[in-house]
């Protein structure tokens, strides 16, 4: 039986996503419905190393499936915080400023419409001008840091492994014994 | 060892659940700490005011929908012991994980779509449902997982690995 494929290389795609979700402002808003970017990126790291393994093999188990996912996380978070980071740096506030003017507006559309509930434009003032502040400081880039390092692997790992149950085959093995 | 793990995941979701509410406490007597946790929790939920249970004047750390889903995730996990889960050597069907998002699914899509508008009592069924419905899917996994790797240590550790590889 040959050894299983290295994980590395699904780990960074999933974790490219998750950074790209969770940094780029705007996208990073699919985060707040149960962080379902950071779990669609641990899923989708998996299901990239699903799809590497041969039939001689040793197959994927659910362990392969929680440690992908972790890594996937800790590179997402990484990452995410380098974007948002880089973005603050190259075009300084008077970018957050267009951007913010511009889901400003998006969102007063969408709350004139009904889409969005109403109150959700100054929901989202309010969490650019932290996020200007938050960014635009060594502590608060840091803080942000290590908050991502805790909470994205935490969900990247759920999705990883939702992801293993949905799309691999495995028979379970663990028994509990209480 | 599987206890174990079980006991650990409890108290680290159980620590999750009550940081969303030590928030709203700690802002209420003006402790810098508040401010952190809300940062924190900022990057799991949008934690708009008007969709949150409030502590006195503050809102929790998460929205209603997120405190149903966590809360009801917490309840769940200390009451599977009671029902003998942890003794069942079984993960429980994916299908029945698709079914009970179902309900979340549709309120937020309906709701976006502008369709029909969610209700406090929408978001905290349906958050609630999939919050007490899911430990039973995903903690069968994680001590899987857990138990997997802690095996597979063990089996180096003995050199197992190389030996069968070998032959």
């Amino acid at each position: 039986m040959f050894e299983k494929p290295n994980k590395h290389r699904s780990a960074i795609i999933g974790g490219l996503i998750i950074g790209a979700i969770s940094g780029l402002p705007g996208l990073n808003f699919i985060n707040c419905c149960c962080c379902a970017g950071i779990m669609l990126g641990g899923g989708i790291s998996v299901y990239l190393y699903s799809s590497e393994f041969k039939v001689e093999m040793a197959p994927l188990e659910s362990s392969d499936a929680l440690i992908l996912g972790i890594i996937a996380g800790i590179i997402g978070a990484l990452l995410s915080t380098l974007i948002g980071v880089i973005i603050v740096l190259s075009f300084g506030p008077v970018e957050v400023e267009m951007a913010r003017s511009f889901f400003e507006r998006l969102t007063e559309k969408l709350e004139n419409s009904g889409s969005v509930p109403a109150g959700t434009l100054d929901n989202l003032r309010e969490q650019f001008d932290d996020a200007i502040k938050e960014a635009s400081t060594v502590g608060g880039v840091l803080r942000s840091l290590i908050y991502s390092l805790i909470i994205y692997p935490i969900f990247s790992m759920l999705g990883g492994l939702i992801c293993f149950s949905f799309f691999c085959k495995k028979k379970p093995t663990s028994s509990m014994p209480m | 060892m599987n206890f174990r793990i079980y006991i650990l995941f409890t108290i680290l979701v159980m620590l999750w659940c009550v940081g969303i509410v030590v928030a709203p406490a700690l802002k209420q007597i003006n402790n810098e700490t508040a401010q952190g946790l809300y940062s924190f929790y900022s990057k799991v939920c949008h934690q708009q005011g008007e969709h949150s249970f409030h502590l006195g004047n503050e809102k929790f750390g998460v929205c209603m929908r997120c405190t149903s889903i966590y809360f009801g995730f917490c309840l769940s996990l200390l009451l599977m012991p009671l029902f003998g889960a942890l003794k069942r050597n079984k993960i429980t069907d994916k299908k029945f994980l698709t079914i009970i998002l179902m309900p979340m699914l549709i309120d937020i899509v309906l709701n976006f779509l502008n369709i029909s508008s969610s209700t406090v009592e929408t978001r905290i069924l349906s958050g609630l449902l999939f919050g007490l419905a899911s430990p039973w899917f995903i903690l069968p996994l994680i001590i899987s997982a857990i138990s997997k790797i802690i095996e597979n240590k063990n089996l180096k550790e003995l050199g197992v690995t190389n030996y069968v590889r070998e032959t």
